[in-house]
């Protein structure tokens, strides 16, 4: 069963390590915020070191690929990413998932739906 | 825009102290009244007088699908829906969104691609993408002869639309003679030959804000809060905008541009980025290589009365603030980039977004306290400091141009 979820999260080849994370490969933005809202720092700060330590693979990587016909496997490596983006805030800035002294976060998702990797 | 050294009437060199209150003493140095952010009549006057009259940015060819596509933009203020079209050929053109048979709100879609015609969800009467009205279901039943209404007569009602560097915009003002490039004026000089068109379009906020209109451009429109405000805000007070040795932020420059306004800011060069950032900056070649030939590190535009050009690095972000009511906004807020050509590009583009939403994240309680405290009437005016030259500037071209349409 748990191989049927795997599958269902391809990756780049060489970065199956990275499926462990999968539960950070959420396509939208909105997604992802409430991902970083709900999620208990010492998790967040878990895929935080676990992404860092990829980074430099993961760009290298990324600066081959283009920008457009992007396969599935390469959006959910992107989507890793936007995730990191996300918690990278809660871990460096605010020490937690939510903006601190600022509003709901949730106000800013965007209501644009564009392709090439990413949905609002 | 040129630099302030480069400028015929800049300061002495060095004279960094008040420099902007003696290039501008006719902004004076006063405190401001508070009742143009809570009086309900103050906002009748800007309906009449200047959302009324005013080039107004209603967005840009990003929204827009390309070649024979729409977009609808409701202006709560002026209560009117506007269709904006780009036909077959490209030429954008915006009308009422209104059908000409009894009234009805033609287009209830937020976008999308011309279908064959417009058709209204009442009656079915189909508008072609030029405005014209091409089908009345059961014609003969209607009296389109003579001296009435016919359907050559009942096209769509166009709104004076004028396109600028891909930026659309309207005048509700019928009789008005004043083209948007004499609008525009300066500020449209200065970004005049802007390669606008290297950029894409990633991410839209419509937010809403508690706070009026002006209240959200004004703290939008300084760095003093930096250093103080929220947690965000302090980490990038700390040298990614200049500081001075105090760490006072300091804006590089400030200029009037006819009724609109720009100032710069620089960054320090010491100042240190986060852990990610840094590393990005490391892993991706072209992380710190700005493309587009801005003034500096961060350049903030005011396009009177109520839009924001402004960039940061590589990245343009434009506002339009959208007056509800005397205290709600709704603020849109428009991310664009260089076009991505690889996907660390669009990480890159991404990373940023995240930062600057977040940052404008804690600028939304900012603006909803200010409204509060104004709102008490607890003093009658506010006071500026210098690095506070531009919500003067800004205040200042308010209430000229209320006067000068008071006026015609
Ligand atoms: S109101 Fe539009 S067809 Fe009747
Ligand atoms: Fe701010």
């Amino acid at each position: 069963m748990s191989n049927t979820v795997e599958q269902t999260f391809a990756l780049p080849s060489g970065f199956e390590g990275l499926a462990k994370f999968r539960a950070w490969g959420l396509p939208t933005e909105g997604e992802r915020i409430a991902r970083r809202l709900e999620t208990p720092m010492p998790e967040v700060q878990e895929y935080y070191d676990g992404m860092m330590a990829e980074l430099p693979k993961i760009m290298a990587y990324l600066l081959e690929r283009p920008a457009t016909n992007t396969t599935a496997e390469d959006e959910n490596l992107l989507f890793l990413m936007f995730s990191l983006h996300e918690i990278a805030q809660a871990v460096e800035i605010y020490g937690c998932g939510e903006v601190v002294d600022g509003a709901d976060v949730r106000l800013f998702t965007s209501v644009l739906n564009r392709p090439g990797g990413e949905v609002a | 825009m040129t630099s302030v050294e480069e400028r015929v009437d800049a300061p002495e060199t060095g004279e960094d102290h008040r420099r902007w209150s003696s290039l501008y003493p006719e902004l004076g140095k006063g405190p401001i009244d508070t009742e143009r952010f809570i009086s309900e009549e103050r906002l009748d006057e800007e309906r009449k007088l200047i959302f009324s009259k005013s080039w107004l940015n209603l967005g840009s060819v990003h929204d827009l699908q390309g070649n024979n596509s729409f977009f609808v933009r409701d202006v709560a203020l002026l209560g009117v829906s506007l269709l904006v079209v780009q036909d077959k050929a490209g030429k954008i053109q915006v009308f009422h969104n209104v059908c000409s048979h009894r009234g009805n709100k033609l287009v209830w879609e937020a976008d999308g691609p011309c279908p064959y015609q417009f058709a209204c969800r009442f009656h079915g009467w189909g508008y072609k993408a030029d405005g014209t009205l091409a089908s009345v279901p059961d014609e003969e039943e209607f009296f389109f002869e003579g001296d009435l209404p016919n359907k050559s007569t009942l096209g769509l009602v166009p709104v004076r639309t004028e396109v600028w560097n891909g930026f659309i915009f309207v005048n509700m003002d019928k009789d008005g003679t004043e083209t948007l490039l004499e609008h525009l004026g300066p500020l449209g000089e200065s970004l005049q030959d802007f390669p606008f068109d290297t950029l894409e379009l990633r991410y839209r906020y419509d937010v809403p804000d508690d706070a009026n209109w002006k209240v959200i451009l004004d703290a939008q429109n300084e760095i003093y809060h930096l250093p103080m405000l929220a947690p965000l805000h302090r980490f990038l007070g700390g040298g990614a905008f200049s500081t001075n040795e105090d760490g006072y932020t300091r804006l590089y420059d400030f200029e009037r541009l006819g009724i609109h306004t720009v100032y710069t800011s620089d960054s320090d060069a010491e100042w240190v980025d986060t852990p990610l950032r840094t590393a990005m900056a490391n892993l991706h070649p072209e992380y710190n290589v700005v493309k587009l030939p801005n003034r500096g590190p961060f350049v903030f535009h005011v396009q009177f009365p109520n839009m924001v050009i402004g960039f940061l690095g590589n990245f343009m972000f434009t506002y339009n603030i959208w007056p509800v009511s005397v205290g709600h906004s709704v603020w849109e807020i428009r991310m664009h980039y260089p076009k991505a050509k690889t996907l660390a590009d669009r990480v890159c583009q991404d990373l940023m977004k995240v930062r600057f939403r977040d940052l404008l994240c804690e600028d939304v309680t900012g603006h909803a306290a200010l409204q509060i405290g104004l709102t008490s009437k607890a003093r009658p005016e506010i006071v500026l400091g210098e690095q506070e030259v531009q919500i003067r500037s800004f205040h200042k071209n308010v209430d000229d141009y209320i006067a000068r349409s008071t006026n015609v």
